[in-house]
Order: C-alpha cells, then structure tokens, then sequence
C-alpha cells in the first residue's frame, strides 16, 4: 500500500508542487487536513460511527495507477476553451439524464447535479441544477479510493453508486452514480451524478420518515457498490437496490438515466484527451482550481479577520413545540474560513439529523454563491479556502446510525451557513455586499395533496408552489418577489392549469401575498398565498411535509425584521361550494376570510381527509428584510403600496409612513418615526457597558452592516451607531454590549407575519425578537430571534486587536 | 415582358434586405434599417431591388405577385418597451399570474452557463401589465370546460369600465381553463368591444389552445402590447403598396415556418415576433428539398448572436415556447436555439484574467473598434480584420469603413495584459468564438438525440461564411455548403420570398391507449375541415393545400412528450397500433433506446394539424445550373492559428452576380471573396463550387466518407 496524494506515478514520490489537485494552494503547498487535528483524534471518521471525512492522504493499492500529470504551462485560449468543454460536459452529462428518465424530479424540480472530478476525487466542476450537491460530491469518490480500490477494485467500464448519508449524500433518496475515466489505464478522473429517486424504502412511502428513531427505520442506505462492473450492469445489484423501492420502475429508469449520464460524460471527457492530451486536460483542470482559490482568497482579504455564530431555534415534525438548537459559526483568519457547528443541540431520535456530509455542502455551496459567483462551480477551489469544525453526535453533524432521511436540518443547516456567511461578507467589499442577500424560502416545507378523480384514478398534486419562492433583501436593494428558490435557480411553481390537470382539486388563488415580506429599509421579497379545495373527487387526502412553517427560520440582517415565515391553515364545512355557485370568488386569503370566518391552524403531520366543503389556505415561506425599517425611503413605500406589495396598514405599522390618499404625509411619517424610536428606547434595556461618548464623521473608517460604522478613534477602533455616530463597543468586543435590548414577542411586532410563540411552543421556553437598537438614538441595529436566556452571539466579527483589518472599499 | 416576380422583404436591427425572385434572376436590394418607420426602409430595399432590374419602384410592384414580410416591429416593440398601455382582464384571485412568471422569472430562457455567474443579484423584468392595469374578474372554469363560478356580467363591465378609464390602449383577457371553454372570455371580449370599439383586443384562447395560463397569458398580454403598433403598421405598408399600384396580396412571415396574410397579421401580430430566423430555416428547408438534402444544421451568424436550428428528414425540428426577456410565450415555433456570439461580440478579461467573448455586442453602434465610430473594444469582427480574413477595402459593398489599425490597437489593449501579441490574440478571440459556437451546435443536435457528423451545415448571415469551417470542424460537421453565396447575407429575405402559407392547430385531450379509431378521426377530420376552409378563402385550390397531422404522446409517469405524425385517416384499430409503434420509434430517436416507461400507460396529449397552402413559386435561376466563370485569384497575407502564423493565402474573387461559379477543388488556406461575404477555407480542408453555384467545404477531407 502506498499513501495516496504523495505517490502517484509509478511509485516515486511527487513535490509538493505536484501534489494531487485540490490538495495544494495555488503557491503549491500541500494543503492541510480539512478538519483540526484534533477532531481527527477523536476517531476513525470513516463512516462507519463518525462520518466519514477524508484524510490528506488516500492510500490505495499498488496496481492503481494515477494520471496527475500536467503541463503548467498552458495558453489562456487554450485554457479557456477547455474550461467552456468541461463545462458542456456537465451539460450533456446533465441532459442524458433528463432525457432517458424523464421524470418529474429531475426534469422539473432539477434535483440532481452532475460534476467531473480529478483522479483524486476533488471536484473540478459542478453543472447548473441543485446546488445542493456542490459540496460532498468529492466526498463518495474519495471514499471509494480508500475503501474500495483493493476490493472489489477500481478499472475501466466500472460505475459505482452509493447512497449513504454518512459517507457523501444528504439523505437517501439522492442516489449517486459515478465512474472512473482511464486513459492508457491510468486513473484520470471521474465523473458523477447524484439524483433524487421517488422512493428507496424505509417506512413511509417516499422514503421520507420523520418518526424513524434511527436508521434501521429508514430507507437502506447503501455503501459504494460496484453497479455496472467492466461495462456490464450488474443485475444482483441492480434487483437488490430496485426491490427496495415502492416505484422500482421508476427507480430503475432513473439509474438508466444516470448511467446514460455516465457514457455520455466520458465520451466527452475521452474526446478531450484525444484532442489535447491529458497533460493539458489535467492542466487546465488544475489551474480552474487555482483561479477559483485565488479569486476566493482575494475576496475574503477584503473583509476583517474574527468569529461570528448565529443560532437557529426549530421545531421538529410531530414535535413541534420543543425547541431545538442548530448552529454555525465561521472563524475567519485571512484567506480561510473556518466552519463550525458548536452550540448545535445533540442528535434526536428522530428522522431530521444532518450530516458531516450536509454540514460541509452548505457551507460550500454559501462560499461558492458569495465568493466564487464568476468561477463556473468549482468546489475544489473553495473548498481550498476552507477548513470545518464538525461536533460530532449533535443534530448538525450526526453519528451513525442517527436517522436523517427528512433532510430538516440538513436544508435548515444550508440556510444558515448562508446566512452567517452572509453577515461576515457584510463587512467586506462592496462587491461582496452586493451578493448578500437575506435569507429566503426556508425549509421547504408543503402540504402534499393526493387521493382519486371521481373515476377513481389515483392521482398526486405536484407539491411545486413551494418553489414559487422569493430573494431576501440585500444591502442595496429589495428582495424580489415570488422570484424562486436561491438554491435550485432554474426551477420554479408550475401552472395552477398544470396542477388542476393532475389532481382533483381547485385553486381558488395563488398570488403574491401582499406584507410577507420581512420589513426593512430594503424589504424581502413577498411570497404566495394559495387557497384549494377538493373539486370532483372521489376522496381528497393532504399531508403536511416537513416542518410546521410558522417556525420556519427567515431572518432579516442588519435590522430588517424576518419574513413571514409560512402558515398551514384550514376550514372545514367552510360554506365554500355555496359561494362558488352563487358567483362569488374570494380572491385573497383577506378576502376568503370574511367570506368564510377566521381558520384553524394544521400542525398534524398525518395525511387528512378534506372534505367537500374543507379549504386548505397556504401561507409561503418569504424571505428577510436588511436595515431598520423605520429607516426605508418613505417613497419607496408609497410605490409598494401603489404596486400591491405592501397594505396601506402595514406602511403605517411596519415602516411608519403615514399615507393620505395614497401620497406620503410627509410631516406625519417624520413625526410617527420619531415616536417610534423614543418608545423603543423606553422600553428597551439599557446596555450592559454604555460608551457614552460619540465618534466623528471623520473617524469613521466603513459602514459594515445597516447602521454599524467602523470607526478608527483615539481608543482605537470603535463599532458605532451609523446613524447618530454613538459609540457602542470596541471592535474587540461584541458591540451589542454597548446597545440598548428590546426583547418582545415577535407576535407583539407584527402579528399578521408571525405566530404567537404561546399557541405554538411549549410555554416552558419563552420565544422572543431580540431588537437591539442604538442607546441615542433609537435606529435598529439588529434583530435575532431567540429563546429568553439563550446567550447573546456574535452578530458581527469581533476584530482581534492582533490582526487590524485594513480593509479597501 | 410578362415575368412576375416575388419579393421577400428582412427587417434586421442594421440594414434591411429585400430578395426579387423571377423565374430567370434574383436580385437583392439593401437599404439601412429606418427604425423611426420602418415601412420607408421597406419600399426603399425594394426600389434599391428594383434599380437593380433597371426598374422603377411601381413598375417592379406592378409586375409582382407577392410581397412576403419578415418583420421584427413586434418584438423591437417588446424589447425596447414601447408597445401599447395594455389592460389584463383575467379570473379573480389568479391576477399575479404576469408578476408571479412561476417564480422563475429571474432564470427563464438564461443560458445555463450564466444563471450561476448572477444567481445571487439577477432581477425579474419589469412587468409589462402591473396591477393596476389588471381587471379580476369573478368567474371559474374546471378543468373539463364546467362552470364553476359564473360569469356576472355586469360587475365584469364596471371593472372593465375601470380599466378603460385608466387609458389602456388595448386589452388582453386571458382566464383560467379558457382553453377548455372559450365562452366567458369571449363574452368579456364583446363587452370590451362594446364600450371602446377602438380599442385592441385579444383573448388567449384566440391565440393558444395548450393548457398552462402563466404562457398563455404572456402570448395575449404580448399580443395585446404590440397589436395597435402592428396593425398601424401592416396598414402603412398595405396601403402604400396599393398606393404604387401593386394589386397581391402583402403576406407576413410567422413563427411555425410560414406566412400569414395581413388581416391574421393584425389580429394575431404575436405571430410574427420570431418570424426573422425563420424565413432563414424555411429556405434552407426549401434549399434541402432542391438539393437533396434531409438533414441540415441551419446556422446564421448576424452582428449579434448565432441561431442554430435543425433540419430532419426535410422538416424543421419544432417547439412549443419561446421566450422574451424571460417571458416564456406559448406557440408552435421552428426550434431555433440563439446564443448571444456573433461578428459585434465584444472580446473581455474577466476578474481572474481570463479571456472571453461575448454575450455583449457592440451591436451597429458603436460597431467593431475597426469602424472608427467611438467603439474601443475588440470585437469578433476586429478580430477577423486584423487576421487578414476580410478585406477592409470590400467589407458590406464598401458600405462601411474598414480601420484595421483601429481592430489591432483594441487587440491589443486586451492581449498585452495576457502577454499575448496582438495577432495571437486575435486568433485566440476567433478560436473561443468558435468553440462557443460548436458547442451550441452540439448541443441543438445532441441533446435532441441528432449526431451532427451525420448533418450538413449550412452557413449563411454576413459572419456564417467567415467561421462556418471553424465551428463546423469543432462540432464534428464534415461538409459546410454556403448556399449560393452572394445570397447568403441576405438568405433570410430570400426565405421570405418563397414562404408558404402556414397554419397551426392544436387541440389538447387526454386519451390513454388503446382507445378506439373514431373518436381521433373524428377530431381532425374536425380540424381539418376548418383548416381547408381558411385556406380556400386566400384562393387556394384544393390541390394546392395539404395538411399533415400529428398526435403529441407520452408516458403517464414521463414527462416529455412528442410529436408523432400520423399518417392519412384513423379508420382502424391497426392505425391507432400504428401510432403506438411510431410514438416509441420517435421516443427513442429523441431520448434514447430504451428510454420509455410503457408500463405506467401511454397517452395522447393533444391532436395538431399543420395546413399549408403551396404557392406556384419561382425556383430561381439556381435549380437550372449557372454559368462558369474564370476565376480571378489574388492573394493576401492572412493569419493562420493552425500553422501559428501568416501565410501568403490565395484569394478567388467572385462577381456580385447570381449563379456565378469556379471550377476546381480549393485547397484550404483559401478565401473566396464576395462583395459582402467572404467564404475561408481553414488549412486543411478543401473547397469547391457544385454545379449550381453553391460553395462547399469538405471540413475533414482526411477522414473520407
């Protein structure tokens, strides 16, 4: 045996400039371990108990033999050209799929992905659909060199495919399928697709099984297998992985697809070689990753050196009312980042846990989307400039067999790496800032309708209104309304036609729903409302999936109030059916309300029966606002109002501008603005070290977030007020010391966007908006919410006095 | 003296182009684009045409038959905004449907190697209908065509009423499940007629008869913001042709590969919004059905973008949608893929230093650096000057001022920074032009389950003739025709000529297999009863019209369906069976063996018919040979990539006449040089005129047959 990633040619070791890709800074030192010492120590994280994390060096058997060579040298058209072939590789790879499966989740939703790694496993480049995959693909690769390179070996015409968490996939339903590419019997590199199948076992149909109390009541998940062995597909295997679905047809023709995928990618890759050659391929490879490290690298300088965690509360399905907690944190120190899971709560009997594998694809899909945006996908590159702090055994990073097949916190966890990478970006260049965005869309949570047509054919609603989206606010601007979700960016909601066409049912609305927004001095985007019935059916039957939105997490920054965070609501012998036909349509959930009196609330997670005259009214995730609203351009509301997106009432609650007529009451809205402020701050707690004194004009070195200024004074660097120039706290320090403390129920700040904490949570925990505002003069600095008692985060970087950031705008 | 002629008339962004076809010529005329009216650019191509016969303007119309128009009025309107104030009527609590775009609306019709480069700061479009400007009206339909909610006539006139009083120019009604049951928008439609007789309108199940409203919406409001400019204008270029004496009828290019007359013209403007690089593919079809080709990748290189389409057994590949400003808009449409590559794309280094080219053009103004007309970035076409490829002395007749200093200063603005000389440079520029380009190519072909080495490319548009070799070398063509080339600018024009008049019919079902025969057949003996009546009232014989039909399939649990064209009546079991073994020949063809889910059913989405009445057309003289001619070579140092260098490159130079060829075989490095295209011949291939004058490049000659 020899070490992997120091041996590669016939045995004689490599410099380190030569060191596999991926493996090295683009300076050509041998790149660290992605995880701590440390953490390392604490066991075998191979997969079988902790997960699995690759190690810097692979070992795999002698008669493995690797094509790493390359040439350095390469013309930039050249370079180019290849960078736009591979890319198309992905895209063929990518449309064989589609095409010889055509199926709904694939061709409609795009959830899958297709990437080309190098011999070593990294991967060089992702194509265009779910996101999601970008950032543990490398993973399943890289463990098939070093678990199964010896047995059962790894030679042309073979294909692999696993599905296991706790290797490299997000749950089991993402089956990925990939293959080595040989040239002259030498290893060069891989390509691979992960996609979602309908149903791979386990105990609810669907393979989605939020009871599971561990694993052994999920879907099976499979270790690498060898699927298709010298060109010949395995039958054994292909029966033993089909038998174990409810749609083994369609599973099976989805694994035609993605091994279609397969030819098609390596016949690609094949001309490539044949065309310039493998050094030059393997070049142009290499220096893709370099680009994209170095673009990565030179972004982060820009932004100050520090620490920054943000905290989510969740309720679990079936269980909504306990809290609990899912973390990340990033230290930043020059060009890395470093992300972590400390303060997560530990695993739960339930299935909802993430993966080491989801944990590090969030981040890296955070990292490609704010600082990579131009670089194609590149996650070998990113990942370069990045390094992970798993806690193993908690809800971010579970140990198997932890069950983890309904992704909860594994989608919630993308959200949120999102989100404090985004916070950190905020202090960096404006070029950064412009990519920042609130978060959006949550959990992804849905109500999945289904029963027969009044000829008795079965049929399912598409669960796609979901996908309807939004975009959170950004620095600069609004969020985009009804504008799809940021993770699978081709994909969208559908027709309602469509919808009707396939499942007895009727919309009676689907529109953008006017204030779900979260407020801010640039709003989030609004998202839809939907109203349904049964219509012509025989027997109607919802199920709620995922979690109760109303505690999806859709934070704002900087001061903006989170969006709505979504709503299952019903009525049952509603009178619905008599209104139709005397020619009344209700064409609003405001409107649907006084016609048929106030709703209930759905927190059930079982499948109910919707009676003839039963409404299902669906609030959509929205998405967060930035900056204090208070401090919005009151035109700015006056068009939301003349457009639609925002009520008269909430122009005067949220934002404090008074409409007569529709026109801006200009006196009014600056009077109302100041009162709000003055009862803020006398409702708010004093800071816990007041900084009396004021920064001037001219000490101020940046504005890092809404209202915070960085600012340069004689006691050395300051965060301060941006509005009135307060002095809040060193830039050591955490500066919401030095901030006055709102704390009230977010049900009291706007109770049309978000739940009373009392009828949702169990009372022991109190949950609460935390609104931290300036001491003088009131402006919101930043809002989290939270339980009473937990402790208060680092919202911003603390700038270590040791590394003074110099940053250029 | 009694030859008649047709006349085909190109509106593009730069210049306008206008083909003459009699039996015994065809001649051009080229006159810029008037953009303020661009009817005077109309008749000005056809009196620089008619100059060209030795005519006047009136004397050529007198003697003409037809006048067919490819126009981009309508979508100029759209992408620059200035079409109609337009009112959406539309079913109460679905109003949102234009604003909502499906929530896609930030990535629709975005080219996948962008969306990922703006997926965190891209923005929807602004709308074209706010809600202002929308009326919800309280009526619902069902799937199957039953009234859920009626119709209450009198709340829908007040709301309309409002909608007027806001000052709409026109109106767009469009409700749900209207396709199943036209009768409420219909209703709605007299009630607007009724109180503004003036004012445009147009229903959208008048327009597009597939289930989904978000696209069927589009089409009407789309429809309805371009119709009062459409119909002003159909009417100015009607009435002044009457005017010069010419009696014809003045027929519009549409988007399913055909025209339309003027009246459908003006109620249906939509129609013709993608109708420019159709008139190109239709005479390439036209082309393929004269010179015995079946399989043809269409490819045309304009100032802006390339646009690929696809030929396949002598019928253009078709889709469902197009897209505009990320407005995905429902029609049958000849399948033509764009990406933004052509002789204006501008050459860039991006953040990390890399090369690239394009999607930005420097468009007609400011142009290529080479024009002199303030443009200081390389384009494609600087490019191509500083190479040597085009003669800056000949360069579009002479019309344009040609500064190759000006291309090689831009270069080299660009190249330095890569360590590159400027020629390097500019071959580099050429070579990821064209390496974009083929990769389109495979991919219009690949992935609809075509392989192009089995295709001929045809190459036209002012660049085609300059980078066909080029991309068609990357995309493993192996023969490039450039059909007659002095036609080749201008070959849509040319299309326009010679369209036939075209109708779609589309009627959605939903019918598993097996079903018996008498319900299909009696169907489409439905429609086509109604399509042979339409045609008959443009004075078509009964001969003259022929009518092709087609089922749309797919497997219940698969999402594609396809076109399976159904052969003569439906009178038997065995015909259904037949069309049962086509859809899975015509499944696999396009998705691969094996590729079909049978087991989960099959069904018949929809029932299409397309109708066509053929004209009695002018060949042209190019179906009856054309005169050789001696050839006159010079030659020109030109920059070679393949060998790294210049090399002294000979150059044939051809007449501006129709028809005229060379004989002999070209050896590559060659040009072939016309006086507003140049044909390059890339080292190692070889060239050749055929019997009737068209060019053809041998792209591999090493490789054989």
């Amino acid at each position: 045996m020899r070490m992997y990633g120091r041996t590669l040619r016939n045995g004689e070791p490599m410099t380190a400039a030569e060191g596999p890709l991926g493996h090295v800074t683009p300076d050509g030192q041998l790149r660290e371990d992605e995880i701590s010492a440390a953490t390392r120590a604490q066991g075998p994280w191979d997969g079988s108990r902790l997960p699995w994390v690759p190690p810097v060096s692979i070992q795999t058997p002698s008669d493995l033999l690797f094509d790493a060579e390359f040439d350095t040298d390469i013309d930039p058209v050249t370079y180019q050209v290849l960078r736009y072939r591979l890319w198309n590789v992905n895209l063929a790879h990518s449309d064989a799929i589609k095409r010889v499966s055509g199926a709904p989740y694939v061709c409609y939703l795009d959830d899958f992905s297709t990437s080309i790694h190098a011999e070593n496993g990294d991967t060089i480049l992702c194509g265009p659909s779910m996101v999601y995959f970008v950032g543990l693909a490398d993973l399943g690769v890289k463990w098939t060199l070093q678990h199964r390179a010896g047995n059962p070996g790894i030679h042309a015409g073979d294909v692999f495919l696993h599905n296991d968490p706790y290797i490299g996939v997000t749950h089991q339903n993402d089956v990925a399928v990939f293959a080595p590419v040989f040239h002259d019997g030498r290893l060069f590199a891989w390509v691979y697709s992960g996609a979602h199948q309908a149903d791979v076992g386990g105990a609810e149909p669907g393979s989605w099984c939020p009871n599971a109390t561990d694993m052994y009541q999920e879907a099976q998940p499979w270790p690498v297998v060898k699927l298709v062995d010298g060109g010949e597909v395995r039958g054994d295997i292909l029966g033993l992985f089909v038998r174990h679905s409810r749609a083994g047809a369609q599973v099976e023709l989805q694994l035609r697809g993605q091994l279609a995928g397969i030819d098609a990618a390596t016949r690609r890759i094949r001309e490539l070689l044949d065309e310039y050659g493998p050094r030059v391929v393997k070049g142009a490879m290499r220096r893709m990753v370099a680009d994209t490290a170095a673009a990565v690298a030179r972004r982060l300088e820009t932004v100050p050196d520090g620490e920054i965690a943000e905290t989510w509360r969740m309720g679990i399905p079936g269980d909504f009312a306990r809290l609990h907690r899912l973390s990340r944190t990033i230290r930043k120190e020059g060009d890395l980042l470093v992300f972590g899971t400390r303060g997560s709560d530990p695993q739960l009997p339930k299935g909802v846990n993430g993966t080491y594998a989801t944990f590090r694809s969030g981040a890296v899909v955070a990292a490609s989307m704010l600082l990579a945006w131009d670089q194609l996908y590149c996650p070998a590159g990113v990942l370069n400039q990045m390094r992970f702090e798993p806690d193993a055994g908690t809800l971010s990073v579970a140990t198997h067999p932890g069950a983890v097949s309904t992704q909860l916190f594994t989608v919630a966890g993308m959200h949120l790496s999102r989100n404090v990478l985004s916070r950190l970006l905020m202090t960096g260049s404006d070029d950064l800032r412009a990519r920042v965005r609130a978060a959006s869309v949550g959990q992804g949570s849905t109500i999945v309708p289904s029963g027969q047509g009044l000829d008795g054919s079965a049929s399912y609603a598409n669960f796609w209104d979901v996908l309807m989206g939004s975009t959170g606010a950004s620095p600069f601007d609004d969020g985009e309304d009804v504008a799809g979700a940021w993770f699978s960016p081709s994909s969208g909601g559908g027709n309602v036609e469509e919808i009707e066409a396939s499942a007895p049912m009727l919309y009676l609305y689907r529109r953008e729903r006017a204030d779900s927004g979260g407020p801010g001095c640039f709003r989030g985007g609004n998202s839809i409302e939907v109203a349904q019935i049964a219509h012509k059916a025989r027997v109607w039957m919802a199920q709620p999936v995922g979690n109760d939105p109303s505690i999806n997490a859709v934070p704002g920054l900087a001061g903006g109030l989170p969006g709505f965070p979504g709503a299952w609501e019903a009525k049952t012998a509603s009178g619905i059916l008599a209104a139709l036909a005397d020619g009344r349509l209700p064409a609003s959930r405001r409107e649907l309300e006084s016609l048929v009196g106030p709703f209930e609330r759905l927190t059930s997670q079982d499948y109910f029966i919707c009676g003839d005259d039963m409404i299902l009214v669906l609030g959509q995730t929205s998405s967060g606002g930035y900056g204090d609203p208070l401090t919005r351009n009151p035109s700015f509301v006056e068009t939301d109002v003349e457009r639609g997106s925002v009520t008269a009432e909430a122009a005067e609650a949220s934002y404090a501008v008074v409409l007569v007529d529709g026109r801006i009451d200009q006196r009014a809205t600056a009077d109302l603005r100041a009162r709000r402020r003055r009862e803020r701050l006398a409702a708010a707690a004093a800071p816990v070290a007041p900084r009396p004194g004021h920064v001037e004009p001219g000490e101020v070195r940046r504005r890092v977030s809404g209202m915070i200024d960085l600012t340069d004074t004689a006691d050395g660097p300051l965060w301060a007020c941006g509005d009135c120039g307060r002095q809040l706290a060193p830039a050591d320090e955490n500066y919401r010391r030095g901030a006055a403390l709102l704390e009230s129920s977010p049900h009291a700040v706007r109770p049309e966007l978000y739940p009373d904490p009392e009828a949702v949570f169990d009372p022991s925990v109190r949950f609460v908006l935390r609104q931290w505002c300036c001491p003088s003069c009131g402006v919101l600095l930043s809002i989290e919410p939270a339980a009473e008692g937990d402790p208060w985060l680092n919202e911003m970087p603390t700038i270590r006095p040791s590394a003074p950031a110099e940053v250029t705008a | 003296m009694t030859a008649t002629f047709s006349i085909g008339v190109d509106i593009g962004g730069t210049f306008t182009d206008c083909v003459v076809v009699s039996e015994e010529r065809v001649v051009t005329g080229k006159v810029p684009t008037t953009p303020h009216d661009r009817s005077i650019g109309f008749f000005g191509a056809i009196e620089d045409a008619a100059r060209n016969l030795g005519l006047s303007l009136s004397e050529l119309l007198g003697r003409t038959s037809r006048i067919l128009h490819g126009t981009t009025t309508g979508v100029n309107a759209v992408v620059s905004r200035t079409g109609a104030k337009v009112g959406l009527v539309t079913t109460a609590g679905h109003g949102d449907v234009m604003l909502m775009m499906k929530g896609a609306g930030r990535t629709t019709g975005v080219i996948a190697d962008m969306v990922m480069d703006e997926v965190a700061t891209r923005r929807k479009p602004a709308p074209f209908v706010t809600r202002a400007f929308t009326a919800e009206i309280e009526q619902r339909m069902d799937r199957d065509g039953d009234v859920v909610v009626p119709l209450d006539e009198e709340k829908a006139r007040w709301k309309i009423q409002a909608l007027l009083d806001k000052g709409v120019e026109s109106v767009a009604i469009s409700l749900l499940w209207s396709v199943k049951n036209p009768e409420h928008e219909r209703r709605l439609a007299d009630i607007v007629r009724e109180l503004a007789p003036d004012v445009f309108v147009t229903c959208g199940s008048d327009l597009v008869s597939r289930v989904g409203e978000f696209e069927r919406t589009v089409t009407a409001v789309f429809n309805a913001y371009i119709g009062p400019l459409m119909v002003r204008y159909v009417d100015a270029i009607v009435s002044r042709a009457q005017e010069l004496g010419y009696q014809g009828q003045v027929l519009f290019a549409q988007s399913a590969g055909g025209a339309i007359n003027a009246d459908e013209a003006k109620v249906a403007p939509v129609l013709t919004m993608q109708s420019g690089p159709v008139s190109g593919v239709m005479n390439s079809a036209g082309f393929g059905l004269l010179h015995d080709e079946s399989n043809i990748i269409t490819t045309d290189v304009g100032g802006t973008t390339l646009d690929v389409s696809v030929i396949r057994r002598g019928e253009p590949l078709m889709r469902d949608s197009i897209v505009f400003d990320r407005f995905e808009m429902a029609m049958p449409m000849l399948d033509i893929e764009s990406i933004g590559a052509g002789g204006g794309s501008i050459a860039w280094l991006d953040e990390s230093g890399r090369l690239n080219v394009g999607p930005r053009s420097a468009g007609a103004d400011p142009g290529p650096a080479c024009y002199g007309r303030g443009g200081t970035e390389p384009t494609v076409t600087d490019a191509d000057v500083a190479l040597g490829l085009i003669d800056p002395g000949s360069f579009l007749h002479g019309t344009v001022t040609i500064d190759p200093e000006l291309s090689k200063a831009a270069i080299e603005r660009v190249g330095s920074k890569l360590c590159m000389d400027v020629y390097a440079t500019a071959a580099g520029i050429n070579r990821l032009v064209d390496a974009k380009m083929a990769d389109l190519i495979r991919r219009v072909t690949e992935f609809r389950g075509h392989d192009p080495r089995t295709f001929a490319l045809l190459a036209f548009g002012g660049g085609g003739p300059v980078h066909a070799a080029a991309y068609a070398r990357g995309s493993g063509v192996r023969r490039v025709i450039v059909p007659s080339p002095e036609l080749a600018p201008v070959w849509s024009a040319g299309g326009a000529a010679n369209l036939d008049i075209v109708h779609m019919y589309f009627e959605p079902v939903s019918l598993r297999l097996p079903t018996g025969p008498n319900e299909l057949e009696k169907r489409f003996a439905a429609l086509e009863g109604k399509a042979r009546a339409r045609l008959a009232a443009y004075g078509f014989a009964p001969e003259q019209i022929s009518v092709a039909r087609a089922v749309r399939m797919k497997h219940t649990m698969q999402i594609f369906d396809v076109e399976v064209p159904v052969q003569g009546a439906i009178r038997s079991e065995a015909d259904v069976d037949q069309i049962d073994r086509d859809f899975t020949a015509v499944y696999e063809e396009r998705f691969g063996h094996n590729s079909g889910s049978r087991a989960s059913g099959v069904q018949i989405t929809g029932l299409q018919l397309r109708a066509r009445g053929v004209w009695a057309r002018h060949a042209g003289p190019s179906s009856r040979g054309c005169e050789t001619v001696e050839p006159t070579w010079s030659s020109r140092p030109v920059y070679w990539e393949e060998t790294g260098g210049f090399a002294d490159t000979p150059v044939l130079r051809m007449q501006e006449r129709a028809g005229a060829r060379v004989d002999g075989t070209i050896a590559g490095p060659a040009l072939v040089e016309f006086p507003n295209t140049v044909i390059v011949i890339r080292p190692a291939q070889n060239g050749w005129f055929d019997d009737a004058g068209n060019f053809i490049i041998d792209v591999f000659p090493d490789r054989g047959e």
